[in-house]
């Protein structure tokens, strides 16, 4: 049954996207492609339901032979694992409800088949990457959603901005992608297999290394990891998914927030095994970085899409984080439940950004105007200016006029935000904090402290910018009366997902990760170092992960922490780890509170002013509106300096090296030609005229003779015969 | 037999079209297509009737004596790799013809006999197995090349045409005299000469590896290596060598760029391989083994190529200048994969040889599209045609992508292999090679963005579709990218099996 | 008379046709001149013939062979012929250079 359904869930959305791609040819469209796409991601929905029963608790791969060159194998296969199932599960979801939910906002646009026939695409290449059982397989899938996230950033292509947004998200993510490549290269080098599974898979084949070794499969790690940061957009790649923003509200909630950006994660989660523990820490702290520069970005931003940007990135440094520090179920399941209420987020901004089009076709028209058509230099101006639909500073007391939206908006910055018990959202972070906290009294690492208080600080601004999103957006008093009036709760295809989506974002609907035996974590390689000890694949019960184990159900298999401890171990580490949820559920409720209050005060009740406190903190706010200059960095830098150097590569070829071989031609030509055709002329040609000269001045004189009377001629002829009689008769 | 009709089919076209009235141009576009579309169906029939599984040559045609005083002999055959190309050659042939059906002014029943002359060089060159018959083949494709780009091209095309002539003449003379050298060895074992030489390529690649012959001695093989290294490199063309190939194409028209891309570029990396790599294992060793600059100087060439030639594409603003170095730098990684000398590495290469032949074949299909509705290449003058030629824009993308190495496209699979096997070999030089493939993925969305996006230039407020011939032309090539993206095997298998042997001699050295 | 008294006419007659060739002004004069030339000729073909050449015996009578005498006659018709042909040549040269004077057609003058 495995393949039949792993083949619907790959060839239904790929089938939607033929049929566009086909018909396109011939200049035509498929009448009905939104139901078309819509109908394929539901399918294939359905099918990766039907997979849950179908797992294993020991996957193997399913693999055929794709190319043989002698004595290599490259093989393309899945895999599926319940983690397999489980993203199937959230990206076929998500997918389908920014269908459904895309059928009213895109309505109108010119073109909407192509939005729905991009999204086939974008969701085929996603299943297929998460499905992949091989390095291959996955990289392919990871430029394939690469490609789908650059065409639909640069849906409304008219728009400078977003003609920019594109290529800068595909150059940014590519950046990355070279270094995951060159990763693969390496351990393609060592073990002359992409595999992961199997026998030669690269999983077991990493057993056998050498310990002499691990530096350089730490180096390994990283570089795949260099994949993820720019694909997961962390910090210093993260600055291609604020501009990704340019794209279609349902394009940033599935490409920029449940899933594309997710793969990152996945993929490191997928490459958990080959972990050292200088990779993992290199990964934790990405994480933390990246989770606390993107949050403090965020408490500055005035457009509303762009503040759910941020929040993403920062969300997916957790993740990021989350494995580094060895939870990867947690990673994982703040994955899972991130993907439903960054999603519902997105799209409830989405709904708000709809209510502000009476007329949603003018969309584009809009932004044409109010853009220059600038230069097209690779260099390029940042989302500096906010579309007015887009800005909170137009918003406010929203609630009335869209109750569902904000409803479920509510939800899911509840969840975000880390509320307790009722969402799903603290479960997940609280797993990822207690999950940092235990490797940090595990390890006894400075660093694993200092991560934890990184993610906790960023907790705690996570709360305060959603609740301000929550407080400028929905409450108080109209800022912008004109449009306020014309806002409208969306249509019921729009907020059906909404609602279906706040449904998830409660505990219960994910069922899977609190079903203990339902995923374990792989076992990553035996390498003792003096930091860390790994998990060994035999200690299930040690595997027992965070999430699940803090939802209440037995606090005694809480003590357990994920990031493991084998026999040796075994007895200070639960010593160690016992509290450490207890203690991180405290402070993250703590801080979470406090984050909440305080976006309370500043942003509802205006006890304090936002204004103040940013004159108060210049140079802070100035670096945290700035983003950090990193735009600046990259533009002023990065990309001066390459376009510098191609004009400068350029320049040389047209001077230097086509100079030389001019060079070469004009001196053969005007100086070595020249002087032999100078011997030529005088020389050699010369005597060949001198023996035509004389010949033709000897013709002169000669030819006096020819008198053309003709008796002279016969006077000569009767005196040679004379002459000839007479020398005859005399000699 | 087959092969020699295949060869000679558009010799015989040239001969026919030369009999044909001159106003009669749809005629002798007719004829012309259809004597191109012969060697296509022969090839196909070649292709896929070729066992994949043996090693070795097949479809022989001769040797038959032919310059008796010089034991120079009219012999052909294919081999996998030969085969591939020769599919590629046949394909472009008409795709060619149709390209120019329309924008070819004056002149056309010259213009098609040339291009048929030029089909059956070749043809002949991949299919010689005898050394002076490869040559001669390899210089019957100069002659109408130089006319073609002199004739018919842009307003530089003398400049141009003379200068393609000159670089590829220099490159012969070098490749003249080591092909003597060899020739004349070609009986010397031990230091005593007997029996008779021979130009015939399989008898010298097994004399080149018997122990005491002449034609094995390592610092001769360097010699001759470096003659027809540097004969092949301008044909590559491996910078510095490369400078004819921006002008050349820049000047010349559609179809003849698309020859020149598609098939003359990988007369050269055919050569190394059949030439270099086969009969001078040693030489090819000496640059290859990894110590100093000079054991790693082929991949080098291949690295500089790579990044060179991908930061000048980014600094183009002529559309066609730019896919001409783009083409400079996708080349680079043939090199770099062949000096690698490893399976994946030499697989790679091969692949990517007919990978980057579709590729740029269609990149300059499609510049030539617009450049026919535009009259210019000025990158910076378009913006926003994707709204008026949506179809155009996405064949575009497609041929865009492929060529700056997106998975599920062809052109991914030959890079990966080669830099997977180069990483192996030349662990540093493959990691800065992997600069091209950024630069690369810069310079193709940045083209993009500057014509297809953005507003609409509204002096191109009525700039027509592309048209169903024009997708003709594209569609074939199109499918080809993607079928060898999903399934490359289908032209890996073709010469895997030689690849095999080729590296086993390698790696005896 | 002997064969001299003939030879010494045929010489004066050839003198005379020289001396009017290449001494005459007009184109006939020379014409003249080279007919007297011709007849000396045809007067010495005759007289070799009837003075030099042995006669044959048939039959114990003595028979005289023509044979010069036949050539000379043939020497008339062609003397003939080429005065026809010379006359001709002057008609045209006369119309072409309006003189008869050979000193003064000299077109071939090198």
């Amino acid at each position: 049954m495995i393949v039949p359904l792993i083949s619907i869930i790959l060839l239904a959305p790929l089938a939607a996207f033929a049929i566009f791609a086909l018909l396109g040819l011939a200049k035509r469209n498929f009448p009905r492609q939104d139901y078309l796409s819509t109908v394929a991601m539901l399918a294939a929905l359905g099918c990766s339901l039907l997979l849950i029963q179908e797992v294993v608790s020991d996957p193997k791969p399913i693999t055929v032979e794709w190319l043989s060159l002698g004595s290599v194998t490259f093989s393309m296969g899945f895999y599926l694992d319940s983690v397999t199932v489980i993203m199937l599960i959230v990206v076929t979801l998500v997918s389908s409800l920014v269908h459904i939910f895309s059928i009213g906002y895109m309505h109108g646009d010119p073109r909407y088949s192509r939005f729905f026939a991009f999204l086939s695409l974008f969701s085929f290449s996603m299943l297929f990457l998460v499905v992949s059982d091989n390095l291959l397989g996955i990289y392919i899938g990871w430029e394939l959603v690469g490609l789908c996230s650059y065409l639909l950033i640069g849906f409304w292509f008219e728009k400078d901005s977003a003609a920019n947004a594109c290529k800068k998200a595909f150059l940014t993510t590519r950046v990355g992608d070279i270094g995951m490549f060159i990763g693969m290269m390496m351990l393609f080098a060592e073990f002359g297999t992409l595999s992961l599974y199997g026998d030669s898979g690269i999983f077991e084949e990493v057993t056998t290394l050498e310990s002499g070794q691990i530096a350089w499969l730490s180096v390994a790690g990283i570089l795949i990891f260099c994949g993820a940061v720019g694909k997961s957009a962390q910090v210093p790649l993260h600055t291609w998914l604020p501009d990704a923003m340019e794209g279609p509200t349902p394009v940033s909630a599935l490409i920029h927030a449940a899933t594309m950006v997710a793969a990152g994660v996945y993929l490191v989660a997928r490459m958990f095994p080959i972990l050292t523990p200088t990779s993992s820490l290199v990964i934790a702290y990405v994480g933390g970085i990246t989770a606390l520069v993107a949050a403090t970005i965020a408490i500055v931003r005035f457009d509303i899409k762009r503040v759910l940007a941020y929040s993403t990135v920062s969300q997916l440094g957790y993740m990021m984080l989350a494995i580094g520090a060895g939870s990867y179920v947690a990673g994982l399941f703040h994955l899972t439940t991130h993907a439903f209420f960054k999603a519902l987020l997105f799209l409830g901004s989405g709904s708000v950004i709809h209510a502000f089009h009476a007329m949603h076709a003018h969309h584009d028209d809009e932004h044409a105007e109010s853009d220059e058509h600038d230069d097209h230099s690779l260099v390029h101006e940042h989302g500096s200016e906010i579309p007015p639909d887009q800005d909170m500073r137009n918003m406010g007391g929203l609630r009335k006029k869209m109750p569902l939206t904000f409803i479920t908006m509510l939800i899911a910055t509840l969840s975000i935000s880390g509320v307790p018990f009722v969402f799903s959202g603290f479960w997940s972070k609280d797993a990822i904090l207690g999950g940092v906290l235990g490797q940090a009294m595990a390890s006894n690492s400075p660093h694993y402290y200092i991560l934890f208080g990184m993610a906790l600080i960023a907790a705690g601004i996570t709360a305060f910018y959603m609740f301000r999103l929550i407080f400028m957006t929905f409450f108080g008093e109209p800022r912008n009366q004109e449009m306020h009036d014309m806002a409208h709760e969306s249509p019921w295809v729009m907020t059906v997902p909404l609602i279906v989506l706040a449904a998830l974002s409660f505990p219960a609907v994910n069922i899977l990760w609190f079903n203990e035996n339902y995923i374990e974590p792989p076992p990553q390689h035996h390498i003792h170092s003096p930091q860390r000890v790994y998990v060994s694949p035999d200690s299930k019960t040690a595997d027992a992960n965070s999430g699940i184990s803090l939802f209440g159900i037995s606090e005694a298999e809480a003590a357990e922490d994920e990031s493991g401890h084998d026999a040796e171990h075994a007895s200070d580490g639960h010593h160690g780890h016992g509290p450490a949820h207890t203690i991180a559920m405290v402070l993250s409720i703590c801080v979470a509170g406090l984050g909440i209050l305080l976006s309370w005060l500043f942003y509802h009740k205006r006890r304090f002013s936002a204004e103040a406190v940013a004159t108060t903190f210049r140079p802070a706010y100035n670096l945290f509106w700035n983003k950090y200059y990193f735009d600046e960095f990259y533009d002023g830098v990065l990309v001066a300096l390459t376009v510098w150097k191609s004009r400068l590569f350029a320049g040389f070829d047209l001077s230097v090296v086509d100079g030389i071989v001019n060079g070469v031609g004009t001196v053969t030509r005007d100086v070595l030609a020249a002087f032999i055709g100078f011997f030529d002329n005088r020389v050699v040609d010369g005597l060949v005229n001198r023996v035509a000269a004389v010949t033709w001045s000897a013709g002169g004189r000669i030819r006096r003779i020819q008198t053309g009377a003709i008796q002279t001629y016969l006077f000569v002829v009767i005196g040679g015969i004379v002459l000839i009689i007479l020398i005859f008769r005399l000699f | 037999m087959l092969l020699s009709l295949m060869i000679f089919v558009p010799l015989l076209g040239m001969i026919v079209v030369l009999l044909l009235p001159r106003e009669s141009d749809e005629l002798i576009k007719r004829v012309t297509l259809g004597f191109t579309l012969i060697p296509l169906i022969i090839a196909a029939y070649l292709f896929i009737n070729y066992e994949r599984s043996i090693f070795g040559i097949q479809y022989p045609h001769g040797p038959v004596d032919w310059i008796t005083a010089f034991n120079i002999k009219y012999y052909i055959g294919i081999d996998g790799l030969s085969v591939t190309l020769i599919l590629l050659t046949a394909l472009l042939g008409p795709i060619c013809v149709l390209a120019s059906w329309r924008n070819i002014e004056k002149g056309l029943k010259a213009y098609m006999a040339l291009f048929l002359l030029l089909e059956t060089g070749m043809l002949g060159f991949f299919a010689s197995l005898d050394l002076f018959l490869f040559f001669v083949f390899f210089e019957l494709t100069l002659l109408p090349m130089y006319f073609l780009i002199g004739v018919w091209g842009g307003p530089r095309r003398e400049y141009a045409a003379i200068k393609f002539f000159l670089y590829t003449l220099f490159g012969s003379v070098l490749m003249l005299v080591a092909m003597i050298a060899v020739y004349l060895n070609s009986n010397v074992i031990n230091g005593v000469a007997e029996g008779v030489r021979t130009f015939d390529i399989l008898t010298l690649i097994s004399l080149a590896a018997t122990p005491g012959h002449a034609l094995a001695d390592p610092g001769f093989q360097m010699w001759v290596f470096l003659g027809f290294f540097i004969g092949f490199a301008v044909k590559v063309p491996i910078f510095p060598f490369h400078t004819w190939l921006p002008d050349a194409h820049v000047e010349a028209p559609t179809a003849i760029s698309v020859i020149l891309a598609g098939v003359l570029l990988k007369m050269g990396t055919y050569g190394i391989v059949r030439v270099n790599m086969a009969m001078f294992p040693e030489g090819l060793a000496i640059f290859t083994n990894g110590v100093g600059i000079v054991g790693n100087s082929l991949a080098l060439l291949g690295f500089i190529n790579i990044v060179y030639g991908s930061l000048c594409a980014l600094a183009q603003t002529d559309f066609k200048k730019l896919v001409a170095y783009s083409s400079i730098g996708h080349m680079g990684f043939v090199i770099l994969g062949l000096a690698a000398g490893n399976s994946e590495g030499i697989n790679g290469a091969i692949l990517q040889m007919f990978n980057h032949g579709v590729i740029s074949a269609m990149l300059f299909l499609l510049v030539g599209v617009l450049y026919d509705r535009a009259h210019h290449r000025e990158i910076n003058g378009f913006g926003g045609i994707a709204t008026k030629m949506p179809v155009y824009t996405g064949i575009t993308t497609l041929a865009f992508m492929a060529s700056l190495g997106l998975p599920g496209l062809s052109g991914f699979v030959g890079e990966a292999l080669s830099l997977l096997g180069a990483f192996q070999e030349f662990e540093l030089i493959t990691i800065l090679s992997t600069i091209g493939i950024v630069v690369g993925a810069a310079y193709f969305l940045w083209t993009l963005q500057r014509v297809f996006l953005g507003q609409l230039n509204p002096k191109y407020e009525d700039l027509p579709e592309i048209n169903k011939r024009e997708i003709l032309t594209l569609v074939p090539l199109g499918i080809l990218t993607i079928v060898l993206g999903i399934w490359p095997n289908f032209a890996l298998d073709m010469f895997s099996e030689s690849v095999t042997n080729l590296v086993n001699v390698l790696e005896a050295i | 008379m002997s064969l001299q008294h003939y030879l010494v006419i045929s010489s004066i007659l050839f003198s005379l046709g020289i001396f009017a060739v290449l001494t005459r002004k007009n184109a006939i004069s020379i014409l003249m001149g080279i007919e007297l030339i011709l007849n000396s000729c045809n007067l010495n073909f005759v007289a070799f013939s009837r003075f030099v050449t042995p006669a044959e015996s048939i039959v114990g009578s003595e028979v005289f062979r023509f044979d010069g005498q036949i050539i000379a006659i043939f020497g008339i018709v062609l003397a003939a012929a080429e005065a026809a042909v010379f006359l001709a040549i002057i008609l045209a040269i006369y119309r072409e250079f309006g003189s008869i004077r050979p000193d003064e057609v000299d077109t071939l003058k090198g």
